[in-house]
């Protein structure tokens, strides 16, 4: 089987819609089977998830996300968010981006934040007389931030597949998400004082009144700021987290009971065994363009042919800028990484920085036609079409294009939270 | 369909959904319960490597029954840039092909799965903390492969709800909740 016809069968399955778990694994069956490798190194490969230690940080993220959105402890963190925010110029638009951040970070999924959040603060947004058009492209857009947040997935995914190290990267994220949530605030308080948007009064009652309320919740997130403050690894951080969410929830909270469980397992198993089955398929692919040689040549003909890290990263950026809007983050970190990160770290490209732009980018993804899964998301929930809710999203695209080239061009950005590690 | 046909794929469904969901539940209680008693003793410099190798044994498993359950509510990621345009008939048999090249593919897993099984029961290799024998463990892989087949089989058998009702498979799931 020549590699030619493994392409031309897996690109069938492709076209055709099938799981991409199975296109990278026939690809990488069949071009084995064609160097003449046994299919027993596939397999032994796919295993090799099971020595990965990171890699359980995704089911108990997963679960713990999933028990705190179906429970109250993701509701009690909102309503003090709010509380803390609102009174402020913009503060209802504040808090929205604040709680999109929030969900989309916990649940590792941003179109969960547009449906969590959106339902109810859209309507918000519109009482107190920011535009329809502001309020759809603020809410699509905040939700694509959470994924430079810690528990994001897609930054332990893409530590995994690239081997860099993930508390770093999460270090790393600090300050880009703090300057795209800053221009995100910025926009979002011009436009409220230039509208003469009234502000809510500040209630000292209501904040402590949220805070008593939410306090067993908030104390999750403390266990969140473990991993920065290195008391714990990803995976115990995890481990830790969705024990506590499972305890408060049963115990304190009450609205998850016993009999929901199997549900909210179940629910986390499917969204655990489609992102590992793709990991344990694409290490298995990986392995074999290791021992092809492919990474190397690959970086041996871009150094050729790119003659600085200026340039590469140009050429990266409109590469995935292009790749994000016909694929989404997770496929494109399985199919790419394993080709652009050495060639990155050739060309002299700190690993952890090249992490934090090639997620940026695919946060830009989630927002470009055609397969912006956010605009498919917002279009859903906010009865809008596919046309209106990307004529909305234009403002906020262009923020965080410019953020984009900030973090690209200023790698300190990324790379100061790591001084003295 | 013929009916027959329909209540043995329903049959055959409700079957594995059972297995299934035995076994992400018991996999997540027990991965859960492992981790946070190793991290918590690990304060006290009590170590449980065991407890480490049991609990990612226990997450290959979880991932590949949750991978099977999410072939049922199409929760798979996929790329849809060629199939999302697509309507009514074409569509479903769009679907048709895809869910039977998928079961055949799934099919080449079982064999493989299977063929490694059996030479790692060959070798006679063991875990290092539990002196497990390995291929019990791989055994995972063609099981989960069989029961994919059977899945993908349904599926061409089959219209979901999801896909009847015209919306794409993998951008909600059986919940309706959706993810990216």
């Amino acid at each position: 089987m020549s590699i030619t016809a493994a392409a031309v069968i897996s690109s069938l399955l492709l076209i055709l819609g099938a799981p991409l778990f199975l296109v990278i694994g026939a690809f990488s069956s069949l071009c084995m089977l064609g160097e003449g490798y046994p299919l027993a190194m596939m397999a032994q490969q796919m295993f090799s998830i099971t020595e990965k230690e990171a890699l359980l940080a995704i089911p108990f993220f997963v679960t713990a996300a999933t028990l705190m959105t179906k429970g109250e402890s993701a509701g009690r963190i909102m309503d003090f968010i709010n509380s803390l925010i609102d009174w402020l110029p913009g503060g209802l638009a504040l808090a929205s981006i604040a709680s999109c951040i929030f969900f989309a970070a916990l649940s590792g999924l941003s179109p969960t934040a547009i449906i969590a959040v959106g339902a109810l603060a859209c309507p918000a947004l519109v009482r107190s007389r920011y535009p329809e058009r502001f309020s759809i492209g603020l809410l699509t857009s905040a939700g694509s931030l959470g994924i430079l947040v810690p528990p994001s997935i897609v930054v332990i995914i893409f530590g995994i597949m690239g081997e860099v190290n993930i508390q770093h990267l999460f270090l790393a994220a600090l300050t880009p998400i703090l300057i795209i949530a800053a221009m995100f605030s910025a926009f979002s308080v011009a436009l409220s004082i230039r509208l003469r948007i009234a502000r809510n009064p500040f209630s000292p009652k209501r904040v402590l009144d949220s805070l008593r309320k939410g306090v067993l919740a908030l104390l999750s997130t403390g266990i969140i700021a473990g991993i920065y403050l290195g008391w714990f690894s990803v995976t115990q951080a995890s481990a830790l987290i969705a024990a506590y969410a499972l305890a408060i929830e049963l115990l304190a909270y009450r609205k998850v009971r016993l009999r929901h469980l199997p549900e909210l397992f179940r629910r986390s198993a499917t969204v655990t065994g489609m992102i590992l089955v793709i990991i344990s398929v694409a290490m298995s692919f990986n392995w074999f363009l290791t021992v092809q040689g492919v990474p190397f040549r690959v970086s041996g003909f871009i150094t050729d042919h790119v003659s600085s890290p200026i340039a590469f990263l140009a050429l990266v950026n409109l590469f995935l800028l292009a790749l994000g809007c016909i694929m989404d983050i997770l496929s494109a970190i399985f199919i790419t990484v394993p080709l652009l990160l050495p060639a990155a770290v050739a060309m002299g490209i700190d690993p952890v920085h090249f992490g934090i732009v090639f997620i940026v980018n695919f946060e830009i993804g989630y927002l470009t036609p055609p397969i912006g899964i956010n605009l498919f998301t917002s279009s859903a929930v906010f009865r809008r079409s596919l046309l209106d809710v990307a004529g909305s999203v234009l403002p906020f695209l262009g923020l965080l294009l410019a953020a984009l080239v900030l973090v690209t061009y200023f790698p300190s950005l990324s790379l100061w939270t790591l001084n003295g590690i | 369909m013929p009916q027959p046909l329909k209540r043995i794929a329903a049959a055959a469904d409700a079957a594995l959904h059972a297995v299934e969901s035995a076994i992400v539940v018991a996999g997540i209680s027990l991965m859960t319960a492992l981790i946070f008693a190793e991290t918590a003793l690990g304060f006290l410099k009590v170590y449980l490597p065991w407890a480490h190798e049991l609990a990612m044994y226990a997450m290959a498993v979880v991932t590949l029954a949750g991978a099977d359950i999410a072939v049922r509510t199409g929760g798979h990621v996929r790329i849809e840039i060629f199939t999302r345009p697509l309507r009514g008939k074409a569509k479903r048999a769009v679907s048709i092909l895809a869910s039977i090249l998928c079961a055949a593919a799934c099919a080449g897993g079982l064999k493989m799965g299977f063929d490694f099984v059996r030479s790692m029961r060959t070798f006679g290799e063991r875990s290092p903390a539990l002196n497990l024998p390995l291929w019990t463990v791989y055994a995972a892989l063609p099981v989960a492969a069989a029961f994919m087949t059977v899945r993908f089989l349904i599926n061409a058998c089959v219209e979901s709800k999801a896909e009847a009702a015209g919306e794409t498979p993998g951008l909600t799931d059986e919940t309706g909740e959706s993810r990216s």
